[in-house]
């Protein structure tokens, strides 16, 4: 079959937008309150909690945990559930933790039932020390307590909520723009080594498609980021260096415009390209060990980090990835059809 | 071959020593620059200067670099090519345009300190990185610059195909730049310096790989 | 077709800056979860490609045109 690369991008598109959107997200904390809890040796300590994607009237046996720095758990006293995605939970904190510094340590809140499986908030709620007194009231439980569901959603993540889709569509088109890139890359080196025209072409086609792509990354992106960080630019590391290849590979286009000789042309724009390509890699290799980054799983390490990427996003980002590039090169071939054509006119 | 190199050296200076009139401008302008933009500001102090003093140091090499080869078609430029060797020709103006720029960069420098009236704490560290990033600067535009020489609007083509490129090598510089002045603290101070050479090795060697490429008509 | 381009994008300005207008915490954008963030990027890749193809599209048909003349 000769246009097999188009089927599976249709194909694989289909199913990034399909099980992008409808993959559910695992239950999640949205918030508590209050967050500082006065240990009163004499009463209970309430909470109320609210989170997202929960089923608590529908589950039967709703628990709240608070675990200790030590991995013991404590256990709720009474649980009221509000709805399904709120809950109210009352504790009896001692007023002694074993291991437990109120100055520095935190307790992770963990809700769980036996529908959603469990959903934590990592230091969570912190506690004011206010006497010494001893008691024995307490039991601590053991961390293998705790209910696992296995289930294949995406994970929840804090702030960024269901926008962790974008995954699949904002963090996708960036790496599809590198491939296109690289192979436009390898073209301009197989036309300094051939002289063909023909590689010329592949090559400037696929830097159009590149840029085309990358500049839906930065509206994506600046989209995203209004709805999680708040607004539309901002100083991000990762978000300039993209918008310096986008000047870069504008650059280029203006470098192709402005020589009329077609073989100087594509010899100068093969060299910028292999130039500005190596220099493009050395910011994005060099820049980010020693800036912190806003993108999740950054500061230190430009690629994305395993723990941000579990199997479920892979799942569909691989795919997604996959299905970008050949869409891209789909279009840059049809591209390089029109610059075919168009040298066909200039040269009657 | 190192004679030969500086034949050329040689040639470009007394071109350029002939029209006396080239260095004053030159000087003229960054003595203006400077005037005007302490002018504007009133008072600069702190990462601002810095980060001013790179941005006119970036500028001022886009107008000494970007006429580096001539125009296509001049005569000068083609009796060059047929006597020298394309990478012969790149070193020699590699060195010439490194001096140019140097020299211009320690004149800013002066002048800078005449107008803020306020000294470099750390001068070695920060003449060592003026040099590293100078170093990179003209590498990189020279090498664009005999990309643009076919174009019909060179100077103009120059920044706009130079500057983004640059962009690693200033952030770097900067951050050195504000470490040397105590306005940052940074104890890896040696690794950023040594990423600085890096840069300069990769773009040294990518410009005498490709300068026999762009070099042929 | 320069025009058209310029058309689109403050057009699309426009729209996001009506959008965000509304503000506050509780918008519809940030509603269920922010999933309407989602719905806008899948949107503007969609939009960003076809303004290409478009373009594209109508750079091809002068071409043929100047074929069918000569």
């Amino acid at each position: 079959m000769k246009n097999w690369y188009k089927y599976l991008s249709v194909l694989l598109m289909i199913y990034v937008i399909i099980a992008g959107f409808l993959i559910p997200l695992k239950p999640g904390i949205q918030s508590f309150s209050p967050s500082k809890i006065t240990i009163d040796p004499d009463k209970s300590s309430y909470l109320k909690i609210k989170t997202y994607n929960t089923h608590f009237q529908d589950a039967q046996q709703n628990k709240v945990w608070l675990k200790l720095p030590n991995d013991q758990l404590l256990r709720d006293e009474k649980v009221t559930i509000l709805s399904q995605n709120e809950l109210e939970v009352s504790f009896y904190i001692p007023s002694t933790l074993p291991d437990f510094n109120p100055q520095q340590d935190a307790l992770t809140l963990i809700v769980e039932n036996e529908i959603d499986g469990y959903t934590f908030y990592p230091d969570a709620v912190r506690v004011n020390d206010v006497s010494g007194l001893m008691t024995n009231r307490n039991e601590y439980h053991d961390i293998s307590k705790i209910n696992q569901v296995e289930s294949f959603k995406f994970p929840y993540r804090h702030i960024l909520h269901e926008t962790i889709r974008n995954t699949f569509f904002h963090v996708a088109i960036w790496f599809a723009m590198f491939i296109l890139l690289i192979y436009s890359c390898y073209h301009s080196l197989v036309y300094l080594r051939s002289k063909s025209l023909v590689s010329d072409k592949k090559s400037a086609s696929a830097t159009t498609v590149a840029l085309v792509f990358g500049i839906a990354g930065i509206l994506t992106g600046s989209m995203w980021a209004k709805y999680t960080w708040g607004t539309f630019w901002t100083t991000d590391i990762k978000l300039n260096m993209s918008a310096t290849a986008m000047l870069v590979y504008c650059a280029y286009w203006f470098l192709r415009a402005s020589v009329s000789d077609i073989d100087t042309r594509a010899r100068l724009s093969a060299v910028y390209n292999l130039f500005s390509f190596v220099t493009l890699m050395i910011l994005v290799m060099v820049i980010p060990r020693f800036t912190d980054s806003l993108h999740p799983g950054n500061g230190g390490n430009p690629a994305l980090g395993g723990e941000d990427l579990d199997n479920t996003l892979r799942a569909v980002f691989y795919p997604a990835i996959i299905g970008y590039t050949l869409i891209g090169f789909w279009i840059s071939n049809i591209y390089f059809r029109y610059l075919t054509l168009k040298e066909k006119v200039e040269l009657i | 071959m190192i004679q030969r190199i500086f034949h050329i050296i040689k040639k470009d200076l007394v071109l350029d020593t002939r029209s006396r009139f080239s260095i004053l401008a030159g000087l003229l302008y960054l003595v203006t620059i400077t005037f005007v933009i302490f002018k504007l500001f009133g008072d600069i102090s702190g990462p601002t200067r810095i980060g001013v003093f790179w941005i006119v140091l970036l500028f001022t090499s886009v107008n000494l670099v970007s006429d580096s080869f001539g125009h296509a078609g001049s005569r000068r430029m083609w009796n060059q090519y047929q006597l020298y060797e394309a990478t012969e020709i790149l070193a020699a103006k590699l060195l010439f345009n490194f001096a140019k720029v140097f020299a211009a960069g320690l004149f800013l420098l002066l002048l800078f300190r005449v107008f803020s009236n306020e000294s470099l704490v750390n001068p070695p560290l920060f003449i060592g990185t003026l040099a590293l990033a100078i170093l990179g600067i003209i590498t990189t535009m020279t090498l664009t610059s005999s990309l643009t020489v076919y174009a019909k609007n060179q100077s103009g083509l120059l920044s706009i195909l130079a500057i983004p490129l640059l962009l690693p090598i200033l952030l770097i510089s900067m951050k050195v730049s504000l470490v040397s002045e105590r306005m940052f603290f940074d104890t890896a101070i040696n690794s950023n310096l040594l990423m600085l050479f890096g840069i300069d090795m990769i773009l040294l060697v990518m410009s005498l790989i490709f300068i026999s490429i762009t070099w042929k008509s | 077709m320069k025009p058209n381009l310029f058309l689109t994008l403050s057009l699309f300005f426009l729209l996001t800056e009506s959008i965000l207008a509304q503000g506050g915490a509780d918008d519809f954008m940030r509603s269920t979860g922010k999933i309407y963030s989602v719905v806008a990027v899948v949107l503007i890749l969609f939009l960003v490609i076809v303004v290409f193809l478009f373009r594209l599209d109508s750079k091809i048909n002068k071409l043929e045109k100047q074929i069918h003349n000569e």
